[in-house]
């Protein structure tokens, strides 16, 4: 009898053992995860690659949400997961950074704009609007984000000087937003990014009578793929001439 | 003393051990079984025609019974080569024991009859071989463009018949379409046929949400802003409800169409719910919050309007109680959704059980329901699980069924799937993008 409580209470202890060991599996996983994660940022993929980063970061919450629910196996899956996809933002980050490191040394950077922005080759002289185009260029944001980058601010301060050089020029802002969400939310987060560019234009002196907003959410998207590269190029304010 | 110890450190690891295996069970709730179905026999109708289109018209009519019952999830259809029992002919009866050597449960016969040009005579009967009895039967007269709606109803009649409650596939759908170039307003009916351009702007139309079986309300550019209308679907004629200068959008119709919610922009403010008359006056402000509130759904009763507010950093799902007024510090959202960083689309079930929403998941979208009543009080369920995007979920008017867009195929179509069989099933599909489907109520309780 004695021997039978003990050989249960032996099997009680490697199954709490082998428990425990899923829990320290897991735990590794999430360090690691961290670990890649804080790589990833360190090379900038916050900046670079937002959206593989705020993945990878989700995977990390939610595998230690997982963990602290005593999950273990599906912990540790989403924290491989956060690790991969850390892993990814990272390895794309550092092939964007160099790409645009590569298009700032190239020689004549006021000529790199996008081929959309590039204005006619006619001799004729253009057009205001035609001006406005070459002049005026699409700010970009990340996803689910209406915030301006240092880079944007540097942009607007120029877009700013040329409408101090125009001043009979009223603007139109739009604001777009990639595919990826509702087709409602899109909407209130391109109204958000168009006053975003409102504001800060005002802030710098233009005056607020000359600039309407408009957001067309996700509704017209500037490149049609579906992949990060055309995400990239849709969530964007543009600048069109108000009649 | 040493052994109690060891005693009491194993008894508390296989306690342990347990709680987490009984934590892990939760995932694996499902709403309910899928019901048993009942089989069914629907022969060819019987057809009295002058003329030589009559055999495929039938065909299409009895198809078309069959197709709408099997969608349901309730019926599974007995296969004609099994039987290939002509229809009896006028008062003669059912071969009841052959029916039920089949396995068969009801059988439907239908009978077709041309009466003049353009005019016909559809009479449809259900038998229920239990009772050797008719259950239901029905005739009705029409034009041809009107056959296919009175199968509808026609099944709209048998699911009650077998279960209590009334089918909803007499019903239209609206969508937004880019088959255009442009997106806009798209009906049909609910199984996706004849369908419908009803704007051309050539600007954008978004957001369809249905005030009657006849009227629907949208967000259309015309005016280079985001402004709410209401259109007749049948005169095609729009009037303007909502236009302040920023976002007017998602309107949402309230029980019995008395009152309408949107997402409106007031100037200097940031987008709150409002609450309005069906004509767009007398606006009532609900939220107000320095946050993006947004996407309204009336419980049923009127008593709630859930809604999507980044007011926590990101889109998520609250509720507010309607009947404690606009939002403030005594009546303050109740946050409904915990889990996944991108929640959208709330829509809730007609019966108020569910609320049907859209979840991020990594880089892909899948449809969710929150069950107010599940066994263990409100419990998530998982609907759809692919790698690709399933959103915009509306439900039908029966609450069993809710239609979707996806991009399953690399372009977004409308999809149903049953909230019981879970087997989802596509209704357009068009190399352009079909998206925000929304289900009108049933026409029969409504009209027009």
């Amino acid at each position: 009898m004695a021997k039978k409580i003990l050989g249960l209470l032996f099997l009680v202890m490697a199954l709490s053992l082998l428990h425990s060991c899923g829990a320290k599996d897991a735990k590794k996983a999430i360090d690691a995860a961290q670990t890649a994660v804080d790589d990833a940022k360190a090379a900038g993929a916050d900046q670079y690659a937002p959206d593989e980063y705020k993945s990878a970061e989700d995977y990390l919450t939610k595998a230690r949400e997982q963990y602290d629910q005593r999950d273990y196996k599906p912990s540790k899956a989403s924290a491989l997961a956060a690790k991969d996809q850390a892993e990814l933002a990272k390895k794309r980050a550092a092939d964007r950074k160099a790409e645009a490191e590569k298009a700032e040394a190239a020689p004549t950077p006021g000529q790199t704009t996008e081929a959309y922005n590039v204005s006619s080759l006619s001799e004729q002289p253009l057009s205001l609007e035609e001006q406005a185009r070459a002049a005026l260029k699409d700010v970009h944001f990340d996803f689910d984000s209406a915030e301006l980058s240092e880079e944007n601010k540097q942009l607007l301060v120029e877009n700013s000087k040329w409408l101090e050089q125009h001043p009979e020029v009223k603007l139109t802002i739009e604001g777009h937003c990639d595919e990826r969400g509702s087709t409602e939310y899109n909407l209130a987060l391109g109204e958000r990014r168009a006053k975003a560019v409102r504001d800060y234009l005002v802030s710098l002196g233009v005056d607020h009578s000359r600039l309407n907003i408009v957001s067309f959410g996700e509704s017209m998207p500037l490149l049609p793929g579906h992949n990060e590269e055309a995400w990239a190029k849709n969530r964007r304010a543009h600048f069109a001439i108000s009649k | 003393m040493l052994k109690r110890m060891f005693i009491g450190v194993c008894l508390m690891a296989l306690a342990w051990v347990i709680s987490a295996e009984e934590s892990g069970l939760e995932e694996f709730i499902v709403i309910s079984k899928a019901p048993k179905k009942a089989r069914i026999a629907i022969p060819s109708f019987r057809l009295e025609f002058q003329s030589e289109e009559g055999f495929g018209l039938g065909e299409e009519l009895s198809g078309l019974l069959g197709k709408d019952l099997t969608r349901s999830g309730f019926f599974e259809l007995v296969p004609r080569p099994s039987y290939l029992k002509p229809a009896p002919a006028q008062g003669e009866d059912e071969d009841w024991q052959a029916w039920s050597m089949l396995n068969t449960q009801a059988v439907a016969r239908g009978e077709l009859v041309e009466l003049g040009p353009d005019q016909y005579q559809l009479t449809l009967k259900l038998f229920d071989t239990a009772t050797r009895k008719m259950a239901v039967g029905k005739s009705y007269k029409g034009s041809r463009t009107s056959l296919r709606r009175m199968v509808h109803r026609f099944a709209d009649e048998t699911i009650e018949w077998l279960t209590g409650r009334r089918g909803g596939f007499e019903s239209r759908l609206a969508f937004v379409s880019s088959k255009s170039g442009r997106k806009e307003i798209f009906v049909s009916d609910s199984d996706g046929f004849s369908p419908a351009q009803l704007s051309n702007t050539r600007k954008l139309n978004l957001s369809p949400a249905w005030l009657s079986g006849s009227s629907l309300y949208f967000v259309g550019y015309d005016r280079a802003n985001p402004d709410l209308y209401l259109l007749d679907i049948f005169s095609k004629e729009k009037k303007l409800v909502s236009s302040q200068p920023g976002l007017n959008i998602s309107p949402a119709v309230g029980p019995a169409g008395k009152k309408l919610a949107a997402a409106l922009e007031s100037p200097g403010e940031n987008l709150d719910l409002y609450i309005l008359n069906p004509d767009g006056s007398r606006p009532l402000r609900v939220t107000s919050h320095p946050a993006a509130d947004l996407e309204p759904a009336w419980s049923p009763d009127g008593h709630y309007l859930a809604f999507v507010s980044d007011r926590s950093g990101a889109p998520q799902i609250y509720m507010i109680d309607l009947y404690q007024g606009a939002e403030s510090a005594g009546n303050k959202p109740v946050r409904l959704t915990t889990q996944g960083s991108y929640n959208t689309s709330p829509a809730w079930s007609p019966d108020g059980r569910y609320l049907a929403y859209t979840r991020r998941v990594g880089n892909q979208f899948d449809l969710y329901l929150i069950d107010f009543q599940g066994a263990s009080g409100r419990t998530e369920i998982q609907l759809t699980s692919t790698p690709y995007n399933e959103e915009d979920p509306s439900w039908s008017p029966d609450g069993r069924m809710l239609v979707y867009s996806s991009n399953k195929n690399g372009n977004y179509d409308i999809f149903e799937i049953s909230i019981f069989s879970k087997e989802p099933m596509q209704i357009t599909d068009w190399p352009s993008d079909e998206t925000q489907p929304s289900w009108s109520p049933s026409l029969y309780e409504k009209g027009g």
